[in-house]
C-alpha cells in the first residue's frame, strides 16, 4: 500500500514552475531518497506534502487522506530545512510543547523526550535555552521533535546536513531502526553516498520533474554504476535520455 | 475536543514562557516604579494628605504600560513565526490553523494579563500606601474591564499582524486604541455636526472601531465614585467578546489564506 | 554580582537594559526639574525660534495643569457651564450641589430621543453627575498648582487660584502669601497678583496696613499697564477702587476716596463698585 503518493502534481510560483507534473508513491516500510539540485522543488514537494501550501493540480495523499487536514498530520514526523525554534525555550520545553500540540499525555512526553534526547546525543543540554545550541545541535533537537509523536511517516528535509560525521551515522541507525519498525520514511538529500546506503528507493529530480527514479539495486545495476554516476548523467543529460537507462 | 484543549494549553504555557523569559515586563516594572517612587515623595508646599495626583499617575502608567505589553505580544507572535520559520514545525503537527490562531490568542491574552495582574498588584500597594484605600467595588470592576480590554486589544494586534507589516500594525493599532480612547464617546455627537461624507465616516468608525473608552473607568477610581451595576459591566465584556471573536474570524481567515 | 548579572542577561538584552536605563535617566531628570528645580526668575522672552516653542510648550503644558485642577474639583467630570473660579465661589458660599441640574435635564432628553448604545455605555461607566470636591480635600488640587506654575512661572491664573485655594480652602494664609509672592517675583508687572495678596491681607489677616500698600501698588501696576484692559481685568482694577475706597472711608481720608472715586468712574460709571463709592464719598462728606 501506498502511504505517500503524488500524482501529476504541479506548483507554480510566478513564473516559476517549481513542482511540474509529479508523480511518485512511497509504500509501507520504504526508504526513499528524494534528490536533486538545488531549486529543483524538493522543498516545495514536501510542503506541500504537509499541507503548507495546496498544489495548483494533481493529488497529494499521506496514507490516503488529505495532509492539509490537521488529523491526517498525526501521522506525520517533518524536519524542517533551516532548523529554526524557539530561541527562548529550553530543549526539553520544545518537545513538552510539541508533545502538546501532538495531544500526548505529560507521562507519553516525559518519556519519549528522555528517550529520544538521549539517542539524538543531547543529554546535558535538555535544560538548556535553545539560542545556545550550535547548529548542528538545533538539527538534533529537529530530529527529536520528527520522532516524538511516533508517527507512521517521516517527512525530513535535508536531515543530514550540518551533522558531525558521528551523529550521522548514529542518526543513520536511527532510521534503519525506524525502518524495522515499519516506518515509511522520505528525505531529500544531497549527500548521495548517504542516501546510497540506506535507500530502498531514489527519486531524482529536475527542475520539479522526476527524471529518475527506481532502487537502489537498480542504480547498482551491473556492478559499474553507483548513484553519483546516476545523479550526474541524469542532471546532465535531457530528461528523455535519462528514461533510456 | 481534548486534544484541542491539550493545545491550546500547549500554546499558552509557551507564550507565558516567551514574555517572562525576554524580561519585557521586568523592564516595564523597574521603570514604572522610577517613574512613581520620586513622585510618591510630592507634597506640595509642604502639605501632605494629597494623593490624588499620584492615583492618577499610577493608574495612566497600568494603562500605558499594560496596552504596550499586550500590543507588543500580539502583534510580534505571527511575523516571528514566518520570520523564524518556527511556523513549519508547529503547522506541520496535527493541529488546525484555527486551533493556532485560538491558541495564540489565549497565550499573548494570558501573558497580558498576568503583567495586568502584576501592575495592578503595584498600583494597590502604592495607591493604598498612599491613600490608605487598599480595595473597593469600583477597583474590583475597573480590573476586570481591563481584562476586556486587553481581549480587544491583544485580538486587534493579532489580527493586524497577519494583514500588515509588524511597523504598520502597531502604529494602527496604537493610533487607533488611543484615538478610541480620547474621542470614542464623542464620535456621535461629532458626526452630527459635519456635513453628509464626513457624518458617514464617523457614523461607521462609531459602529466598527474598537470602544477603548467603555473599559475606562479610571475616572471613577481616581476620584472615588461609586461603582457601575454589574449588567453594564457585563455588557461590556460582552462587547469586549464579541470583537475579539470577530477580529480572531478574520485572523482565522487571513492564515488560513496564507501560502508557505 | 557582576557574573550574575551576565548570567542572568545576554548581549542583546544587555543592550536593551543599557538603552531603557539611559532613558530613565532622562526621564527622571526632566521629571525632577520640573517638580523641584527652582528656575532663576523672573524669565526673559527669548526671541529665538527655540524659546518661541520652548515657552509656548509650556504655556501648554501648564494650561493643561490647570485644566486638570478643574477636573479634579469635579470629580474627573468634564463640565461646561461651570468654570473653576465660579465653582470655588459656589463652594465656598453654600457648600451646595445644584447648579449642574440643567446640564443633566440634556443629558436625559438626549438619551430619550435616539437610543444610542455608545452612549448609554458611556454615560453609566464614566461618571456624569455635577460633584464638586469637598473642601477639606481641596489638598488634593495642589499638586497640579505647583506644576502649572512650574511648567509656565507666567501662568497668572495658577497663582491667583492656588493662592485662593490655599487661604480658603486649606486655610493655610502664609503659604498663600508665600506663593503670590513668588508669583509676584516671577510676573512684576502683573496688578492682578497683588490685588490678591491684598485681598488676603484685608480679608483673612485682617491687616488693614498691609492691605492698603498692596492695593496701591496693585493700582500703580494697573495704570503703568497703559492699555485697553479686558473685561476680566477691568473687574480686578474695580476691586482695587473697591477697597481701597473703603480703606479710605474707614480712615476718613475724604480727598483719597474723591480720588479713588474719580478713577472708578473713569474705569465704568455704571458698576456697582462706582456706585458704592458714591454713596461713602456722600456719607463722608454730609458727615464733615
Ligand atoms: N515561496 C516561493 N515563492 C517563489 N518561488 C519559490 C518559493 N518557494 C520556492 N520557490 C522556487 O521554487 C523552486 C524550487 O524550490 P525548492 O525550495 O523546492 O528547491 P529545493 O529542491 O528544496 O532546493 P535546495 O536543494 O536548495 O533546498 C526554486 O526555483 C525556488 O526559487
Ligand atoms: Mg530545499
Amino acid at each position: 500500500m501506498s502511504v505517500i503518493q503524488l500524482e501529476n502534481v504541479v506548483k507554480t510560483f510566478g513564473a516559476v514552475k517549481a513542482v511540474n507534473e509529479l508523480s511518485f508513491h512511497v509504500k509501507r516500510g520504504e526508504i526513499t531518497g528524494f534528490l536533486g539540485a538545488n531549486g529543483a522543488g524538493k522543498t516545495t514537494t514536501m510542503k506541500m506534502l504537509l499541507g503548507f501550501i495546496k498544489p495548483d493540480s494533481g493529488r497529494v495523499l499521506i496514507n490516503e487522506k488529505d495532509p492539509a487536514v490537521a488529523v491526517t498530520r498525526k501521522q506525520i514526523g517533518y524536519m524542517p530545512e533551516i532548523a529554526y525554534y524557539y530561541p527562548y525555550l529550553k530543549a526539553y520545553e520544545l518537545l513538552r510543547f510539541y508533545g502538546g500540540l501532538c495531544g500526548m499525555t505529560k507521562k507519553e512526553i516525559a518519556v519519549r523526550s528522555k528517550m529520544l534526547i538521549t539517542k539524538v546525543g543531547l543529554t546535558g543540554a535538555e535544560n538548556r535555552e535553545l539560542k545556545t545550541f550550535s547548529k548542528g545541535m538545533l538539527q538534533r533537537i529537529g530530529i527529536a521533535q520528527a520522532l516524538l509523536h511516533n508517527p507512521d511517516v517521516y517527512i525530513l528535509d535535508e536531515p543530514f546536513t550540518g551533522l558531525d560525521p558521528l551523529a550521522r551515522i548514529q542518526f543513520r541507525d536511527l532510521l534503519l531502526e525506524e525502518k524495522k519498525a515499519g516506518k515509511t520514511i522520505l528525505f531529500s538529500s544531497h549527500e548521495l553516498s548517504e542516501a546510497e546506503l540506506i535507500c530502498d528507493n531514489v527519486v531524482i529530480l529536475k527542475e520539479g520533474k522526476a527524471v529518475w527514479s527506481g532502487t537502489t539495486a537498480e542504480v547498482a545495476g551491473d556492478g559499474t554504476q553507483n548513484l553519483e554516476r546516476v545523479f550526474l548523467k541524469m542532471l546532465a543529460a535531457d530528461a528523455n535520455e535519462g528514461e533510456a537507462i | 475536543m481534548s486534544i484541542v484543549i491539550c493545545q491550546i494549553n500547549a500554546l499558552i504555557k509557551v507564550s507565558l514562557l516567551e514574555l517572562y523569559r525576554r524580561k519585557d515586563i521586568a523592564v516595564v516594572l523597574i521603570l514604572g516604579a522610577v517613574l512613581l517612587l520620586p513622585l510618591s515623595f510630592v507634597s506640595p508646599f509642604g502639605l501632605s494628605g494629597a494623593g490624588t495626583y499620584f492615583n492618577e499617575i499610577a493608574l495612566v502608567m497600568v494603562w500605558l504600560f499594560s496596552i504596550f505589553i499586550a500590543l507588543g505580544v500580539s502583534s510580534r507572535v505571527f511575523p516571528y513565526e514566518f520570520e523564524k520559520r518556527t511556523i513549519y514545525p508547529l503547522l506541520a503537527k496535527p493541529v488546525g490553523r484555527g486551533v493556532v490562531i485560538a491558541g495564540r490568542y489565549l497565550g499573548a491574552l494570558t501573558a497580558a494579563v498576568s503583567a495586568l495582574c502584576l501592575f495592578y498588584a503595584a498600583y494597590v500597594l502604592l495607591c493604598g500606601f498612599k491613600q490608605g484605600i487598599w480595595f473597593s467595588e469600583a477597583l474590583l470592576q475597573a480590573f476586570i474591564l481591563h481584562i476586556g480590554l486587553l481581549a480587544v486589544v491583544v485580538a486587534i494586534g493579532m489580527m493586524g499582524s497577519l494583514i500588515m507589516t509588524t511597523s504598520a500594525n502597531v502604529t494602527i493599532s496604537i493610533l487607533v486604541v488611543f484615538a478610541m480612547l480620547l474621542f470614542g464617546a464623542s464620535l456621535s455627537a461629532l458626526a452630527a455636526t459635519q456635513n453628509l461624507v464626513a457624518k458617514t465616516v464617523l457614523n461607521i468608525a462609531n459602529a466598527i472601531a474598537p470602544h477603548i473608552e467603555f473599559f475606562d473607568m479610571r475616572q471613577r477610581l481616581v476620584h472615588e465614585w461609586p461603582a457601575v451595576s454589574w449588567l453594564v459591566c457585563a455588557a461590556v465584556m460582552g462587547y469586549a467578546a464579541v470583537y475579539s471573536t470577530v477580529c480572531l474570524f478574520i485572523a482565522d481567515f487571513f492564515l488560513k489564506r496564507r501560502r508557505f | 554580582m557582576k557574573s550574575l548579572y551576565n548570567s542572568c542577561f545576554d548581549n542583546s538584552e544587555r543592550i536593551r537594559i543599557l538603552q531603557i536605563s539611559v532613558g530613565l535617566f532622562v526621564i527622571v531628570c526632566l521629571q525632577w526639574g520640573l517638580t523641584s528645580a527652582k528656575i532663576d526668575l523672573p524669565q526673559k522672552k527669548g526671541n529665538s525660534l527655540m524659546s518661541l516653542i520652548s515657552d509656548d510648550t509650556r504655556n501648554v503644558i501648564s494650561s493643561s495643569m490647570m485644566d486638570k485642577v478643574e477636573s479634579y474639583f469635579h470629580g474627573g467630570v468634564k463640565v461646561d457651564n461651570c468654570s473653576l473660579d465660579d465653582a470655588i465661589e459656589h463652594v465656598m458660599h453654600d457648600g451646595e450641589e445644584s447648579h449642574g441640574e440643567e446640564n443633566e435635564q440634556a443629558h436625559h432628553e438626549v438619551a430619550l430621543t435616539l437610543f444610542n448604545p455608545v452612549l448609554w455605555v458611556n454615560s453609566k461607566i464614566h461618571a456624569q453627575e455635577h460633584h464638586h470636591l469637598v473642601p477639606k480635600r481641596s489638598v488634593e488640587l495642589l499638586p497640579w498648582i505647583v506644576a502649572a506654575s512650574r511648567a509656565s512661572p507666567h501662568n497668572i491664573q495658577s497663582y491667583q487660584i492656588g493662592s485662593y485655594i490655599l487661604n480658603r480652602m486649606v486655610g493655610k494664609s502664609q503659604i498663600a502669601i508665600d506663593f503670590l509672592q513668588e508669583g509676584i517675583k516671577n510676573n512684576p508687572a502683573s496688578f492682578e497678583l497683588e490685588v490678591s495678596l491684598a485681598e488676603i491681607f484685608f480679608n483673612t489677616r485682617k491687616d488693614k496696613e498691609r492691605a492698603r500698600e498692596s492695593f496701591e501698588i496693585a493700582l500703580v501696576k494697573c495704570q503703568a499697564l497703559g492699555r485697553e484692559l479686558s473685561d476680566d481685568e477691568v473687574f480686578v482694577e474695580m476691586k482695587i477702587y473697591f477697597y481701597l475706597g473703603l480703606i479710605a472711608k474707614e480712615r476718613g481720608d475724604t480727598n483719597r476716596l474723591r480720588t479713588i472715586f474719580q478713577m472708578a468712574l473713569k474705569a465704568n460709571p455704571n458698576n456697582t463698585v462706582t456706585y458704592s463709592l458714591t454713596g461713602w464719598l456722600a456719607e463722608l462728606e454730609s458727615k464733615k
